[in-house]
């Protein structure tokens, strides 16, 4: 079971719901994905589409709602939106996202650290979207900070896990749930980031903008299925050349 | 009464938020709404009387993953 602070969840594939087509389309999706949580942004009503308001496809009861700080380029900013969130009924939870570069949406680490750490103490429960910095991973945990989300890749880059190795330390040093999060484009990512032992990946645009998001959401929660299959059943190591698995006496 | 609503001018036959939510068919149990900068907390949806050029704020969950 993944436990972050006082909560359990089966499932370890964690679903952003921006960029579906509809509702509807993404409705099949959460369900299809067997997630547990989902994130959300938070945004001014756009009076002139109504329709978008999809807080009436979620089950609120049923799935953890991580609202995310999107949009926040400083503490201050990630803050705000963090606590107009408590106050709309979303709950405590915060994914903090602090981006002030808007090419690369690469995080602020002063600002997430900074953030994290006065969120935490009003009591939220941060989860923290981060550079792969094992360092800062660890000040996170020192400051309260419920789980630390580092990068594979740019956000929607599809790029794939590019910093595998940082990921691995992270996953070694903390004592936090490591959720991989932004940059996954394939299940069999996800698949990799679970079987490096990581607690739980987050997805949307790999999910949300591929042909079949419902297809592509049954094809995560595989993926993350098996990676965390053959992570418990413990990965052998690799070698520098081959050795035979049939028997090398009595050969014909 | 006129308002303006998330920066647009509305002109709508009410008179408290709860029926300014109701008028825009939202999900009242997902919103942060300020009238004039004050935050109006959910108890107080049904008795704050709006106002002719009032400046209205409203913010809701929105689909959205990373950034």
């Amino acid at each position: 079971m993944l436990k972050i602070a006082d909560k359990e969840f089966s499932s370890r594939l964690i679903i952003g719901t921006g960029k579906f087509a509809s509702n509807s389309i993404m409705k099949k999706a959460i369900c299809a994905s067997g997630t547990q949580m989902v994130t959300v942004a938070l945004r001014r009503v756009d009076l002139d589409n109504p329709d978008s308001d999809m807080t009436k496809a979620i089950d609120f009861n049923r799935l953890q709602i991580l609202p995310n700080t999107s949009g926040a380029q400083t503490a201050e900013e990630a803050i705000k939106i963090a606590r107009i969130g408590r106050t709309m009924g979303l709950g405590n939870w915060v994914k903090l996202e602090v981006t002030p570069d808007p090419w690369y949406l690469l995080p602020d680490p002063i600002g997430t650290l900074k953030a994290a750490e006065l969120l935490s103490k009003d009591g939220f429960v941060v989860l923290a979207y981060m550079n792969a910095d094992p360092v800062l991973a660890k000040r996170l945990e020192d400051i309260g900070t419920a789980a630390v989300m580092p990068l594979a890749s740019p956000i929607g880059s599809a790029r794939g896990i590019k910093t595998g190795e940082m990921i691995r330390i992270i996953i070694e040093n903390s004592n936090l749930p490591v959720i991989v999060d932004a940059g996954l484009g394939t299940p069999s990512d996800a698949g990799y980031a679970i079987e490096m032992g990581a607690d739980a990946v987050l997805v949307n645009t790999a999910i949300a903008a591929s042909d079949d998001p419902v297809k592509m959401a049954n094809a995560f929660r595989l993926a993350v299925k098996a990676g965390r299959m053959g992570y418990e059943a413990g990965l052998i190591a690799s070698k520098e050349h081959a050795y035979a698995s049939s028997p090398e006496k009595n050969i014909i | 009464m006129k308002l303006l609503v998330n920066d647009k001018t509305v002109k709508l036959d009410i008179r408290t938020v709860a029926e300014l939510i109701s008028n825009l068919k939202l999900n009242e149990r997902m919103l942060y709404i300020q009238v004039n900068e004050q935050t109006i907390k959910k108890e107080e949806y049904a008795t704050k009387m709006l106002k002719e050029n009032d400046h209205i704020d409203i913010i809701s969950a929105v689909g959205g993953g990373q950034c």
